[in-house]
């Protein structure tokens, strides 16, 4: 039975993840990785640390998805225009890099398994507080990763800041820089289209 | 049982997936969320191995991975904000300010 969910887990995850990948708008992308994140989360579970799966849960499908589809929404991005994932170059250039990654990985596992049957026992919350809160190696590690996210939500208040008005002034003066550059191109767009126009006229006129 | 071999190879193709993704997409948010699938996917590794050799320590390292995570969201998606209110685009193609 565990054998079972195990691959049909992997088989959803798998699903979800070729899904995010592929999909055009960010907003269905956002919501088959939350399918993929909770496949793992079952995964977690069947392969034996239940403390992890409910982490999962709560800290990537809740804490982190609503994050992004939070953000996705403000920006309101909608689909990407013209991106379809077949007729980029890109994309068969990144199917072949990352076949090569991912053949030469297995290959790495296929030349050695280190499958040890070891059937796992024990409570399981329980055995990682006692790992992590008894050794002082990872006590440090722990106080080290508070700091990290207190760095982190320090940066990202800066970042999400109010600009002043001396950063709005030159926010808006590279903007009109880069529209006084990008002016051109309608003109020249415009005379082309004239162009092609004129000459549709003049090959329709004969015949006409 | 479940041979460890199976659980990292679905880690793998998953890591493939996200790497993948994160070459060829051209949307900050989604490339981002390519890196979370291949997170996903070191954490997998991370548990079969610690299944297989019946430690814990390879759990406590999911538990790092995923505080690690957080941090780089919170402050990734930050950035987006930032660049979007600038740029008006979080395409990576349009966000050339520092190329060469």
């Amino acid at each position: 039975m565990s054998q079972f969910l195990f691959y049909f887990f992997g088989a959803m995850a798998i699903a979800g993840a070729l899904a995010m990948v592929l999909s055009r708008n960010p907003v269905y992308g956002a919501i088959f990785l939350i399918m993929t994140l909770i496949s793992i989360a079952g995964e977690f579970l069947i392969l034996g640390s239940p403390f992890l799966a409910a982490l999962q849960v709560l800290v990537y499908a809740g804490a982190i998805m609503v994050l992004y589809l939070f953000v996705i929404m403000l920006l309101n991005l909608g689909a990407s225009p013209d991106w379809r994932w077949w007729r980029s170059w890109r994309t068969y250039v990144g199917f072949v890099l990352t076949g090569i990654v991912g053949v030469v990985i297995v290959a790495s596992i296929r030349g050695e398994s280190p499958v040890l049957a070891v059937a796992y026992a024990g409570e399981n919350v329980k055995d990682i507080a006692t790992l992590l809160f008894s050794d002082p190696m990872m006590l440090f590690l722990m106080q080290a990763l508070a700091v990290l996210l207190l760095i982190a939500v320090i940066g990202a208040i800066y970042l999400g800041r109010q600009l002043t008005t001396e950063e709005e002034a030159i926010i808006e003066a590279r903007r009109a820089a880069e529209t006084r550059f990008i002016e051109p191109k309608p003109l020249t767009a415009s005379s082309e289209t004239v162009d092609v126009v004129a000459e549709k006229n003049s090959g329709e006129e004969p015949s006409a | 049982m479940i041979p460890t071999d199976h659980i990292v190879i679905l880690s793998t193709i998953l890591f493939t997936i996200g790497a993948a993704g994160m070459l060829f997409r051209r949307n900050a948010i989604v490339m981002l969320m390519s890196v979370e699938v291949m997170l996903n996917a070191a954490n997998l590794a991370l548990i079969g191995y610690a299944r297989a050799f019946d430690s814990l320590e390879g759990q406590l390292f999911v538990i790092f991975i995923m505080t690690v995570a957080a941090a780089e969201v919170a402050i990734g998606l930050a950035l987006f904000v930032t660049i979007y209110r600038t740029k008006r685009t979080i395409n990576t193609d349009s966000v050339d300010l520092l190329r060469w």
